[in-house]
């Protein structure tokens, strides 16, 4: 037989179960500030605003170290090595855009010590990709490095790059768009003429996945 | 619903104080409670919003905002998690990567979920049943605080409940599931 609960008790629990402890969480009741609401939209409305705005708008210590970082990598584009393409993709304008978008990239066990993100974002003229890496070994000679637009089973070249500068910014271009190549990837080739990847990955982002 | 994903989709700066509106009580509940500082939270929660933005030109409008942000929020809040517990060091060698035990998965899904069926309660509603559940009344002292029947707060509880129970039924169901099983998982509050 089933006890009824007291009269004057909460009728919750018995329905609610192993919820119930949830609804007992401060942190389920706890509200936002209530100026993050405008901080909220002042932020993207600064991103989306023109540079020199953005960088000097925020003040607050790291909160805004994150959004510097991004707009200094934008803006400090390193050609990438060998590419006429990008060249004429500076002369274009590479302002920082509100479509670009940063991905973390996975660093695979052929360079473990290595990390670094990619901003990517669809333009008219194709996708364009800016790199931020650290600790990338230099490609050995008659090596490089090659970024692909993938999907399970094809891919597409954004160019490519050897790190024998040191670390910093490479921008690419690739001529189709994320939407429909959703994963980034960075292989190391040999100047053999083989257009084909290699199977050495170094590095991966999903794209769809910020 | 769909105008403002489009909206958001198409990046217009006006669909974010909506989104914001609708989604950023939860998305504020999961950073709290994976961070558990309220700046670092907001901090979180901005941050969030800032990257969802970024991507919405990429975001398929045929799914859900929630689970898309909810995603981003949690990420967010390991990668602040990990960047608090890091030990600082100068020049350029590796950051030190330091591993993050968090609220797990699942849990943290829990509470988004939670956060916004409370969320779309009524206001009077919503309070009777945050005086029972986090401050543990019972009902004649949830109406003494509220200044009201005890009949109308049975009735609200009764409401509120039911609304609660259809919202969440399928984590009901779940987290039932799981208690039958004794299954554990790596939650830490």
């Amino acid at each position: 037989m089933t006890e009824r609960p007291p009269a004057n008790s909460p009728d919750s629990d018995d329905e609610f179960g192993a919820l119930s402890e949830l609804l007992a969480f401060d942190n389920v009741w706890a509200d936002p500030p209530a100026a993050l609401e405008d901080s909220v939209v002042a932020a993207i409305a600064a991103e989306a605003g023109p540079i020199s705005s953005a960088i000097h708008r925020d003040t607050d210590g790291g909160r805004g170290a994150h959004r510097l970082r991004l707009i200094a990598v934008a803006a400090a584009i390193a050609v990438a090595f060998g590419l006429g393409a990008v060249a004429s993709s500076i002369r274009q304008g590479n302002s920082p855009d509100p479509t670009d978008t940063e991905f973390a990239l996975a660093a695979t066990e052929l360079v473990p010590e290595a990390s670094g993100s990619v901003l990517i974002s669809d333009r008219k003229n194709g996708a364009r990709v800016i790199l931020a890496v650290q600790d990338l070994p230099p490609a050995p000679d008659g090596q490089f490095y090659e970024a692909w637009l993938r999907t399970a089973d094809d891919g597409v070249s954004a160019g490519t790059f050897h790190m024998r500068g040191g670390d910093g910014s490479i921008e690419l271009w690739a001529g189709v768009h994320t939407a429909s190549y959703p994963i980034f990837a960075i292989t190391l080739e040999d100047e053999d003429g083989d257009t084909n990847p290699s199977d050495r990955v170094v590095f991966t982002a999903d794209l769809t996945q910020p | 619903m769909d105008d403002l994903v489009e909206r958001f989709r198409a990046g217009d700066p006006s669909a974010v104080r909506d989104v914001y509106r609708r989604y950023g009580g939860a998305i504020f509940t999961v950073a709290r409670s994976m961070v558990g500082d309220p700046d670092l939270a907001a901090d979180v929660v901005q941050e969030t919003f800032l990257k969802a933005w970024r991507a919405a030109a990429t975001f398929d409008a045929n799914r859900d905002l929630a689970p898309w942000l909810y995603s981003i929020a949690r990420r967010t809040a390991i990668d602040v998690i990990r960047k608090e517990k890091r030990p600082t060091r100068g020049g350029h060698g590796p950051e030190v990567e330091v591993a993050v035990t968090t609220m797990s998965f699942e849990r943290t899904w829990e509470v988004h979920e939670i956060r916004r069926a409370i969320d779309d309660l009524p206001p009077d509603e919503r309070e009777v049943v945050r005086l029972t559940h986090m401050e543990g009344l019972n009902h004649n002292e949830v109406a003494t605080r509220m200044g009201i029947p005890v009949g109308t707060v049975k009735s609200r509880s009764h409401r509120a409940h039911r609304r609660l129970a259809a919202a969440l039924r399928y984590l009901l169901d779940t987290a039932n599931q799981d208690d039958d099983s004794h299954v554990e998982g790596g939650e830490d509050r």
